[in-house]
């Protein structure tokens, strides 16, 4: 295909728009889910400014606790996230502290805080009680700044041969060995890796710690970058001010605290600081090590049981999900059935009392064989169900995130068909960034879910939410998946805009829900209210148009509960008495 | 054993301090310590016997010394080959806790001093028994690397 200059133009556009919308224009490098505007900057009119305010000039440059802004919840406060140069200007700052206040070599002060865990006031407390014994234990008892050099010729512990004088090389200890042996041997311990910046003296029990000058003179440039990325990577997995991000060859760190939940990396990455997994919000990063391990023990059981493909419910031919939505068509006979249920997708409607009733894992559901039905059984099919779900979302979270491309490829052809302007066509991209997050968080709903207790009033409101979310989800997925041509008609282009949104509160709604102990007991009027009915999600949306989307989101936020602390109160007094 | 010392290496090869080392045991011979070398320079068995005066008293056991490419930077890899001696600090797939074979090996160490530490261990234990935790490791094959042991008491 040729490419025509209206291509050429918009993938400039594309560049230069790229770093400045979705998630990151309007929360600069902090993530939040407390934003409550809500708003998405698609424009990133602002993105500049705000990049600024968090530029980070700490003058003390230590691990000790970042300051950052004043938190606005436990559940995603601020996050600084630097490259390596800043944080190997943030290391040296540290270093160079230690150095002048107790007036020693950079590199020793380097080996003593190595020695500390980084930690500034036990190397200063250590130094000031018995500078000795915190020398010794450092390694650097003898440190000197160069490599000392022989009166006379000795034997070379190393090749075990004689050795002229002048090929001999000594740290401050005074053991002699030939430069080449002691180079090879510094490059050898740079090869196996991350202990490199603990390498002592070749000599048999010597302390002497081998600070970084004497790498600096001895092994060759590669060797050199080696270690000071093993140095630099030891100091972060020491600090706990520090976490590496765990996105795939991204090299940034994030500066926080342990009580951050999410973290979202220049990369994209979005991840848990405490634990250093994907964030796992609504699960704890404790209920994800254990459910982790349950997957891990159950895995061959579950994968058995669920298989990549199934079967047709109508015809039986075998169908192979590879699309964001659970609204099954069959190629073969055209039903149309849900992924999670198998039933048919008529039945997920306003008539059976919601649109998307798959999420609630029912106790009493009869299984085949019922006089075996012993407790194992039933604990099996209740950890499938929410397996099934969980991996279902993840893999949908997979699938989007591949998506990304596409949708750019989509977006650019939608430019070119109708003319529109590019920030026109933003509206694609951004619902799909809503439904990788919307789909990360649902997956581990179903790992919240699956330790929250059966029977209780929290856990009938939070699949309350979750089912919400997970509907609206499902229908953006459906709605943006859509041929561009539908997507030529303004009203589709809003409705996809208005669902973003809306999809967004339902988000919010049960994740603040989720932080606030799941103690709203408003929710008696919500199951019975009826509204579930006029927000339905359904293609019913889609005929009437952006004006039905409108009023979904007024429900939305009307489940969010109050921020007074009198609603908080009065909340709290009903769901006493609801208990009671 | 007589090829392996006509031959010339290189410095800086591990075959160069190897054969040093081969050269240097053979000069000062133990007589509780004997090395063997077949075709590779860097393979040797040593025979070891117990002590006199030791509960291993003229007991043989059979030590494989691996010298690895980058020795003497890196420790050989040095274990009993079947059937092990019965002691706390030797595994019954035949590694030995020692932590001068991983941790705190430094380069201008050698074999023969390897070898000496392994007889001294047998020779200060009291009683024949095995590693506490034997059974987490038994089944291992037996020469890897020690790069993350713990040393049960810092030493062995």
């Amino acid at each position: 295909m040729a490419i025509s200059p209206s291509i050429i133009t918009g993938s400039h556009v594309l560049k230069h728009r790229h770093g400045m919308s979705g998630m990151e224009s309007s929360d600069g490098e902090e993530y939040t889910y407390q934003d409550e505007s809500g708003e998405e900057d698609v424009g990133g009119v602002e993105s500049q400014e705000e990049e600024e305010e968090y530029s980070y000039s700490d003058g003390e440059g230590g691990c000790a606790p970042v300051p950052l802004p004043p938190p606005s919840s436990s559940m995603a406060d601020g996050c600084k996230v630097i490259d390596a140069d800043e944080l190997r200007a943030t290391m040296s700052a540290l270093i160079d502290d230690i150095s002048s206040v107790l007036a020693i070599h950079p590199c020793a002060a380097a080996a003593l805080l190595r020695h500390y865990n980084w930690n500034k006031e036990s190397v200063i407390d250590s130094f000031c009680t018995d500078p000795d014994q915190a020398k010794e234990k450092a390694g650097i008892m003898r440190f000197v700044p160069d490599l000392q050099t022989s009166d006379k010729g000795r034997l070379c512990g190393i090749c075990r041969e004689d050795v002229p004088a002048e090929a001999l090389v000594a740290l401050g200890c005074g053991h002699f060995f030939c430069r080449g042996c002691f180079t090879q041997y510094l490059v050898s311990k740079v090869e196996e890796g991350m202990g490199c910046p603990l390498t002592r003296c070749p000599e048999y029990r010597c302390p002497e710690m081998v600070t970084e000058n004497f790498f600096r003179v001895l092994v060759p440039h590669a060797t050199l970058a080696a270690y000071l990325r093993y140095s630099l990577k030891s100091f972060v997995d020491i600090c706990s001010a520090f976490r590496w991000c765990p996105g795939r060859g991204c090299d940034f760190v994030a500066m926080g605290n342990s009580s951050l939940r999410a973290c979202l990396c220049k990369c994209g990455m979005l991840f848990c600081f405490r634990c250093g997994e994907e964030a796992h919000v609504p699960a704890s990063c404790e209920d994800m090590v254990t459910w982790v391990e349950k997957c891990k023990n159950e895995s061959e059981t579950a994968n058995w049981i669920l298989a990549n493909t199934r079967k047709c419910p109508k015809c039986a031919t075998r169908i192979e999900k590879n699309q964001g939505c659970n609204h099954m068509t069959c190629r073969q006979c055209k039903f149309e059935f849900c992924w999670i249920c198998m039933g048919p997708w008529t039945e997920h409607g306003a008539n059976t009392g919601g649109y998307y009733k798959c999420n609630k894992y029912d106790p009493s559901t009869p299984t085949k064989d019922e006089q075996d039905g012993a407790k194992a059984k039933a604990e099996l099919d209740r950890y499938l169900h929410y397996y099934q779900r969980y991996d279902n979302h993840h893999k949908a979270q997979e699938y989007a995130t591949k998506q990304e491309e596409e949708i750019e490829r989509r977006m650019m052809r939608l430019q070119e068909t109708d003319g529109s302007r590019w920030i026109d066509v933003q509206f694609l991209k951004v619902a799909n960034e809503k439904l990788v997050e919307c789909r990360r968080v649902l997956k581990y709903t179903y790992v919240f879910g699956y330790y929250l207790p059966e029977g209780t009033a929290r856990k009938r409101l939070f699949e309350h939410h979750q089912e919400n979310l997970e509907k609206f989800t499902e229908h953006l997925s459906w709605l943006s998946e859509q041929s561009l041509e539908e997507f030529k008609k303004e009203e589709k282009r809003s409705e996809v805009v208005n669902y973003t949104r809306v999809t967004e509160t339902f988000l919010k709604n049960l994740l603040k829900s989720v932080e606030d102990g799941l103690m709203d007991e408003d929710g008696e009027d919500m199951e019975e209210g009826g509204w579930e009915g006029k927000s339905e999600p359904g293609r019913r949306a889609g005929a009437a148009g952006g004006g039905q989307v409108g009023e979904a989101a007024e429900e939305g936020r009307r489940t969010l509960p109050s921020r007074d602390g009198a609603g908080g109160g009065a909340r709290a007094r009903r769901s006493g008495v609801a208990r009671a | 054993m007589q090829k392996h010392l006509g031959k010339e290496f290189r410095r800086g090869n591990a075959n160069f301090r190897v054969q040093k080392e081969l050269r240097e045991w053979l000069a000062n011979p133990t007589e509780n310590l004997q090395v063997a070398v077949g075709d590779n320079i860097r393979v040797w068995v040593v025979t070891l016997t117990g002590a006199k005066g030791t509960i291993f008293a003229g007991e043989k056991y059979k030590l494989k010394f691996t010298f690895p490419m980058d020795y003497p930077s890196k420790p050989p890899s040095v274990y009993f080959l079947q059937p092990p001696p019965r002691h706390e600090h030797v595994y019954t797939n035949g590694d030995i806790c020692l932590n001068l074979l991983g941790r705190d090996w430094r380069p201008n160490m050698t074999a023969s001093m390897l070898a000496l530490s392994i007889l001294s261990m047998l020779s200060s234990a009291r009683e024949k028994k095995i590693p506490q935790d034997n059974h987490v490791h038994a089944d291992n094959p037996p020469g890897k690397e020690q790069a993350n042991w713990l040393y049960h008491d810092d030493r062995c």
